[in-house]
This record gives structure tokens, sequence and C-alpha cells, in this order.
């Protein structure tokens, strides 16, 4: 097989994942399992919002309402099998992973379906605006929940179960994590070669010609944006475990931006340059906050150069020649 | 079916103030070089625009293969076999010109949400793309991007897309705008070459074109049809001449 600096950069990133805890265990630097667990659910949700800013030339400023909404079903979950009480009066409670987390992937995705049905009758600074009004409204809603702890957020005792594994060890979380996330970008990859993804790349690049050619280019865009829903749902299920934690935050425009920050860091149209930039990110708040709490006042100069300077993100300086589109 | 791909009744448009189509009527037969031709601002871009649906015309009637589209959108015209090509070229700049060409072939065959398989292995496109893209002389240039291409070879990579779909009717909208000498000659032999499998409406301002490769000619000025007929009868239309080629 030909070996392109590209493979080498994945090979490389896949077995650094993989050996990461082993080697950050003999150090006895066993925070770094954690952190790198976040890392990786953000470079899920990062990956996740490239499909669309990337791929979908959709930019929306509203992924975190997935993400949140993802959490939201774990955390809501969990508390009524906590309490034995029933959702909407019919629908029990759950602590079980193989049920939890596909319901979180499934309500994202029809909660993107829906905005996004709505959102893409608009485009350019409309689709932004009607994207980011709908997350707001999610988090507004969020804080509104006094079951579920309104503003406070809904504190989990434990994580969910999977069978076999044992979610609250660091080890098989981190695992857990490491395989959702290669999964989902190696789909990705496929997704955006698949003759769905030349539809949308082509839609995204010349809404005209695609027109002319026959093909109605919102659909097409509407199911790019359900399945990057899906994807963030999917982080949000898992950081709502990570944290054991759920709150109003994961569906603020915040989150959103910093998810735009680590895709147009590590690379826009990349796939995996989202997963350094979310490394980066993470990295760079942790280490950097230990001598401010103003850490952005560097980040900030940073991101920019990287944007001013390079074509395709720091992914794109690695590969060189401004990294690929098709995969 | 009769021998009318399209007939074009009462058609009518304004920009504001701006008439820019007035109850234009005129038929184009199967099989023939149909040109659309007026001086500038005579319309020629809304009537185009109108047939492939980008506009909604304020009255009258467009008939396609003997059905009333007037009220479809650009993409089920498409679909029924109505292609078009852009007087400023259309193509998917950062694509490659094999998957610009590609995408053509998919987007008419229909069934796209499939997510797997790589869309360039797919195989209508094995089938069909080394043909299509040899009728329009790109097979040497299939790996670069549509962005580096020359103007002229741009405007060829439009055309094949635009046949790629196996349309019936296929409207040509200023092919030759911005070309030089030898894109004009390519183009020209390209499009006579079509002239068996498909009907052409070419929409064109250069006269010399225009009389070389046309078979019927509707002369269009203030949006309104002032002459229709062979290319010799136009030649000679006293009309024509005064509004149109006295001023060439």
């Amino acid at each position: 097989m030909h070996i392109t600096r590209e493979r080498l950069i994945v090979y490389g990133g896949v077995l650094f994942f993989a050996l990461l805890p082993p080697v950050a265990s003999f150090f006895g630097e066993h925070y770094l399992i954690s952190l790198f667990t976040r890392a990786m659910i953000y470079a899920l949700a990062a990956v996740s919002l490239d499909l669309l800013l990337g791929y979908g030339k959709m930019i929306s400023l509203g992924h975190a309402a997935f993400v949140g909404i993802g959490a939201y079903v774990v955390g809501i979950m969990f508390f009524h099998a906590a309490d034995d009480s029933l959702l909407f009066g019919f629908i029990g409670g759950s602590e079980n992973a193989l049920v939890v987390w596909p319901a979180a992937v499934l309500v994202s995705a029809m909660g993107a379906l829906v905005i996004g049905a709505l959102s893409l009758r608009t485009s350019g600074m409309h689709f932004i605006m009607i994207t980011l009004a709908f997350a707001q409204m999610l988090f507004y809603f969020a804080v509104g929940l006094e079951t579920y702890g309104g503003d406070d957020g809904l504190p989990m005792w434990n994580r969910n179960r999977l069978a076999g594994l044992d979610l609250a060890d660091k080890l098989h979380f981190y695992y857990v994590c490491f395989f959702l996330m290669s999964v989902f970008i190696f789909c990705c990859t496929r997704l955006v070669r698949s003759r769905f993804g030349l539809v949308l790349r082509g839609a995204s690049t010349n809404t005209r010609r695609i027109r002319a050619l026959g093909v109605h280019d919102v659909s097409y865009k509407l199911v790019c944006f359900v399945i990057a829903g899906a994807g963030a749902g999917l982080a949000g299920a898992l950081l709502a475990n990570q944290s054991e934690f759920v709150s109003p935050g994961l569906l603020h425009w915040g989150l959103s931006g910093e998810l735009m920050v680590m895709v147009l860091l590590g690379g826009l149209g990349t796939l995996f340059g989202p997963v350094l930039g979310a490394v980066l990110f993470l990295l760079l708040e942790e280490f950097l906050a230990i001598y401010t709490e103003h850490w952005m006042v560097y980040f900030g100069p940073v991101l920019i150069i990287v944007v001013l300077t390079t074509k395709r993100g720091i992914y794109g300086l690695l590969v060189g020649g401004g990294g690929n589109r098709g995969g | 079916m009769g021998a009318e791909i399209l007939a074009v009744k009462r058609l009518r448009k304004s920009f504001g103030a701006v008439r820019a189509c007035q109850d234009l009527s005129f038929t184009v037969q199967r099989g023939v070089i149909h040109a659309l031709i007026g001086p500038n601002g005579a319309g020629k871009t809304t009537v185009a625009n109108l047939l492939s649906g980008e506009l909604r015309p304020d009255g009258g009637h467009i008939i396609f293969a003997g059905a009333d589209i007037t009220t479809l959108k650009t993409y089920q015209r498409a679909r029924i076999g109505l292609a078009r090509s852009f007087q400023i070229t259309q193509v998917f700049e950062e694509l490659s010109v094999a998957e610009n060409m590609a995408l053509a072939i998919l987007a008419n065959e229909g069934g796209n949400f499939r997510f797997w398989h790589d869309a360039l292995c797919s195989p209508v496109v094995l089938e069909r793309l080394p043909l299509a893209l040899e009728r329009v002389d790109l097979v040497a240039q299939q790996k670069m991007a549509a962005k580096h291409l020359s103007h002229g070879e741009r405007r060829q990579l439009e055309v094949g897309m635009a046949l790629a779909g196996r349309p019936t009717l296929l409207i040509l909208d200023e092919p030759m705008a911005g070309q030089g000498p030898g894109g004009t000659r390519e183009l020209s032999r390209i499009i006579k070459d079509l002239k068996n499998e498909v009907s052409i409406l070419l929409v064109e301002h250069d006269m010399q074109v225009v009389f070389s490769l046309a078979d019927h000619i509707t002369v269009l000025v203030n949006g309104a049809c002032i002459a229709d007929g062979p290319p010799e009868a136009i030649r000679q239309d006293a009309a024509v001449q005064a509004a149109y080629l006295g001023r060439q």
C-alpha cells in the first residue's frame, strides 16, 4: 500500500491514542487519561461539525444544541432510573449504555431534522443566526427544566452500565471513547467519498449547477445536518458520562464556538484535523490555565495565526499541500 | 410524441418596469439546433433562466415534450431531460474534472443516498465516465481541479456535464462568450456532433456561429420575438437587419 504523509499521520494518531493510557500510567500521570478522554469526546463533536462546515458549507453556530440534547437524554434517563419514575408517564429510565446512548443519538438526530429542516430554508448569515437562535432557545429551555436541576444542572451518581465493561473505570471508558471516535471518523471518511458525499460537496460548491443537474440540494444538506447532529448527540452522551453531570452549559453557544475553533485550528474539511484541533484546544486550556485564568488572551493569537497562514489548519500544515477534501 | 420538443406560449416576465420578456412564443423541433439571438439586453438570458426554471414567469406556459413544466422547479426539469449551460460557466470549482463529470452522471441517475461505497467506483460512473470525458476532450485533464482549467476547457467541461445526464433538450446560454477563435472552433465542432443525440436551444450573440450552426432562428428584441424562421430567411428579414444586423 502506498504510504502517504497523510496515512502516516493517521496511523501515528491511532497509535498515539492507543498507547497513551499505558504510557501515562507508567509515568504516573493518570490525569492525562481523563484529559484525553475528554479530548476524544470533543473531537467526536468537532468532526461531526466538520461535516457541516467543511463539506456541506453550512455554517452552524448551534452545534452545541445536539451535544446538549445527547447529554440531557443520558441525564434524564438516569434521573428516572434512579427514582424509578416515568418520563412523560410511560418511558422508564435506564442506566444501560446500549439503550441510553442510541436513544441520545436518535433524539439528537430528530432534533437536527427539525432544526435543519427549518434552518435550511435560509442560507448564509441567516442560517448562522437561525441555528444560533435554536440552540439558545434550547439552552433557556434547559435552564427552565426545574425537575432536572434547571440552572444548576443534573448530577449523575455514576456512569451508565455497559455489559462486560466498567465505565467507571478510567481505562475502560477511555477505550470505549477511543473506539466510538474511531468508528465515527472512519464512517465519515467513507461518507465524504460516497455518492452522497460527492453530491453534498457539489451542492456546497455550486448551488446553481447542482440544481441544473437535477439534484434537490436541500435534501442532501438536511441529511448531512442530521448525521452531524447524531454524531454530536453521541459526543453529548459520552460527555455526560465523563463528567457525571449534565448542565445547560452544554447547550450554550459558547460550546458551539469552541467546537468551531477546534475545526478551524485543526483543519476545515479534513475530518482528522478537528481531532488535532480538539486535543490542542484542551491541552492549551489545561496548561495555559495554570498560569492565567485569561488563557484565551494567549490562545486567540495562536488561532489567528493558524487561520491566516494555513489553508487547512494544522493538519494541512502537517500533510503538506493544504490537506485534502475527498479523504 | 410530436415533432416539437419545446413550446413556449405567451411567456411574460418583468423586472420592475423592465419588460424582459413580452408575450414570447416559439417552438423548438426535435433534433435541430434552434438559435435564439438578439442584441445585448434583448432578454436572451432571461428566457434561458425562465426555461430552466431559475426564474418564474409572470404569465404564459412552457411545454416540454408534451408536458406543461411551467410550475416545475429547476431540479425537476433537469430530471425529465432539460439540461443547460450558463453564460458564466458554472462548474464545481473545488472538485476534480473527473469528479465534476461523475457528479453530473450520478445526479441524473438518482438514488444518491448511498453512504458507503466510493462514488468514483460506482458501476454507472465506471461505465460512462471515460466516454463522457472523451466527448469533450478532457481525458488528459481529468485529475485537475476544475478551477485550474483554462476558460475554454471549463466551458467544455460544463457542456460535457450538461450532456452527461442524457438530456433531450440542451440549452446553451452564450457558449461562445469570452472564447478565443480556437475555443469557438472546438465548441462549434462539439455542438455539431451533438445534433444527432439531442435537440439544442442555442442562446447566442455571435452571429457567425449562429448562421454556421443553426437550423432555425428566433430573433428577440426587447423581450419580444421579431422574426422566426430558417437562417436564409432571417438573413434577409428587413426588421432583423434594422434591429440587429445593421448595427454589426
